[in-house]
């Protein structure tokens, strides 16, 4: 076993780090398969997009060690963590706007303006 | 075994399983029965794509790609973004596009109203795809189930000025303009035809 | 004659008009009656007996051929296309025709070019001619989709903006969320920092003036997807948006022509080549990255603002 134990250490990290950023992903895909509704598969989606992404940059913010890498890598992770929930925000609206049934599927509250017949 | 050859392992098996999970998620795009589970799918893979970017800049020691990743960050946010704007319907009322702020002129809106070009009806809410055949089904579906007709689209009282301008005995239930209206406003040459 | 011009250039008369008979005495009319005859020509239209049938036949030939065309020459492209793509060299072959000019530009482009990046050296400095067309292309094209796109307003108010364009998304902006503001708040100065790192780093790191300019045009669009496009009207309307794409492209053609004729000619250009990894190094290539970034996020921009509402300054 060539190297030094701290790069072991180092190594040892990156891998744990990755393992759970992997594992968030594959839970983020087989709830957007198992779920039946769209929303449900929004909640699922999300862990894809907090917790993995990070899982898996903070893996290689540590195997980068300290440098310019280390900040590109923040500026990622602080991008995607910021557009990420705006992204979901949409995607609700969308399904709330063109479904015409969401009667049926959620229990909405009635707006101001909304009228029960066409 | 040395270090260099653990972190090729560890990067190449992740690159393979995001590899996979891309793939299944294409699976998703395809079938997705709404048109939001396709741009959920399209979302999420741009999200593994940052990650397999991110990794093979580690792997490859290349500090630059991680800007490309972040480029790929923004246009994933941006296509969600412009889809929503497209998606989401239009309210009347609202402050124009064009920048305009207040009312059109009387004489414009008289114009307008004495032309006897109908308005078409309201449009009801997007379908895509398979379910343009859906839809008179699942409406029928849910009218007998609640006893309510959907709210297609906002159908509040307008307060535009081009609403109220307009004759009002065809204002709702008028006939909407047929296909040949379209070619109204094209050129015509004197002759017919097409 | 000078009378038939001008009506030709504001684009009241058609080209076509001996060829295609009577067209002319549509537009010389008032506007009222040219839109009453346009509508009784299509109630006649309509109400003709069999008029989807003839329609269907006339038409029905002239698809059958069109389509059948349009798939052969595609494939012959297509063919074409792969078997000169089959004659290229392997990857990492030896080639006598091409090794030559890429040696050079391995071996001696820092030192010729100043700039460590060699693929913006090249495309900035040894094929400049090339993004000299590239740029030019990207301006054509956005002329081209403002001749198809452009709703004026001005002009064509009365006609068009009754009842078509009332009710359409075209017209009306959808409601501002105040997540989407919030988060621009915040993000759009970042973006639009990051879209200049890229321009500025173009000689030393992957980058330059196309990748630039596309991130500071996705900053401008979702700059009028969350704030609404008067934000971006009060600072690029019409006037502002076309004097800057066509400013920065006459810029890009008068320095890289000085740097053509006097290269043609063995002259000396007095351009400085600075001291390479430095920002301000590698001679014309930081201005006419610039340039091209520029005229990229104008385009980008104006194609945006044309598909949504069919112009690009507003009103």
């Amino acid at each position: 076993m060539t190297g030094t134990p701290m790069e072991w250490i180092r190594f040892v990290l990156t891998a744990v780090f990755m393992i759970v950023g992997l594992c968030s992903f594959i839970c983020a895909v087989l709830g957007v398969f198992n779920f039946g509704y769209i929303m449900n598969r929004l909640h699922a989606a999300g862990i894809g997009d907090t917790m993995g992404l990070m899982s898996v940059l903070v893996a290689l913010m540590i195997s980068a060690g300290f440098g310019m890498d280390l900040f590109k890598l923040i500026a990622v992770a602080a991008f995607m963590w910021c557009t990420s929930p705006v992204s979901t925000h949409f995607m609700g609206q969308i399904e709330y706007f063109t479904n015409p049934e969401l009667s049926s599927y959620l229990k909405l509250r009635r707006r101001r303006g909304d009228t029960e017949e066409t | 075994m040395s270090i260099e050859t653990a972190y090729n392992i560890l990067y190449m098996g992740s690159l393979i399983i995001f590899a996979i999970l891309i793939g299944v998620m294409l699976v998703r795009s395809v079938i997705g029965p709404r048109i939001t589970d396709r741009i959920l799918s399209v979302n999420m893979i741009g999200t593994m794509i940052i990650c397999c970017i991110v990794i093979l800049s580690r792997y490859l020691d290349e500090g630059y790609l991680v800007d490309v990743a972040l480029i790929y960050a923004m246009i994933s946010f941006v296509s969600v973004l412009i889809y929503a704007s497209t998606y989401i319907p239009a309210k009347p009322g609202r402050r124009p596009l064009n920048g305009r702020k207040k009312a059109r002129p009387k004489a414009v809106r008289r114009a307008a109203a004495r032309d006897p070009y109908e308005e078409p009806d309201d449009p009801g809410p997007v379908y895509a795809g398979r379910e343009a055949e859906e839809a008179p089904r699942a409406r029928e579906a849910w009218r007998r189930q609640t006893g309510r007709t959907p709210a297609a689209a906002d159908t509040r009282p307008r307060e535009d000025s081009i609403r109220n301008g307009v004759r009002k005995d065809v204002r709702n239930g008028s006939r909407s303009g047929s296909a040949g209206s379209g070619s109204g406003f094209t050129k015509v040459p004197k002759g017919g035809g097409q | 004659m000078r009378k038939r011009f001008k009506k030709w250039v504001m684009g009241r008369t058609d080209v076509m008009d001996r060829i295609l008979d009577d067209a002319s005495e549509i537009y010389d009319q008032p506007r009222e009656t040219i839109k009453k005859q346009r509508m009784e020509l299509v109630r006649e239209m309509e109400e003709r007996p069999g008029y989807e049938r003839t329609l269907e036949a006339e038409q029905k030939g002239f698809y059958l051929i069109y389509h059948i065309v349009a798939v052969i020459s595609c494939i012959l492209l297509i063919g074409v296309l792969l078997y000169t793509v089959a004659m290229l060299p392997r990857y990492g072959e030896e080639n006598v025709r091409a090794d030559e000019v890429v040696e050079r530009y391995v071996e001696r482009g820092l030192e010729e070019t100043g700039a460590v990046n060699i693929v913006s050296g090249m495309i900035l400095d040894y094929r400049a001619f090339d993004t000299l067309g590239e740029s030019h292309v990207l301006f054509t094209a956005l002329i081209c989709v403002m001749i198809l796109l452009r709703v004026d307003h001005k002009n064509m108010r009365s006609e068009y903006e009754d009842y078509y364009t009332v009710l359409s998304d075209r017209y009306y902006s959808l409601e501002r969320d105040t997540i989407i503001r919030t988060m621009g708040k915040i993000l759009l100065p970042c973006i639009f920092v990051y879209g200049i790192y890229i321009l500025l780093n173009g000689q030393n790191s992957p980058g330059g003036g196309f990748s630039g300019g596309a991130v500071m045009g996705t900053g401008l669009i979702i700059t009028a997807a969350a704030f609404g496009f008067d934000r971006v009207d009060s600072f690029l309307p019409l006037r502002v948006s076309m004097w800057m794409t066509f400013l920065s492209l006459m810029f890009y053609s008068f320095a890289k022509g000085y740097v053509f004729f006097t290269g043609a000619n063995g002259l000396e250009n007095h351009i400085p080549k600075g001291v390479p990894g430095a920002i301000l190094s590698g001679g014309l290539i930081l201005p006419l990255d610039i340039a091209v970034g520029l005229v990229v996020a104008g385009t980008m921009f104006g194609f945006y603002s044309l598909i949504r509402r069919g112009n690009i300054g507003g009103a």
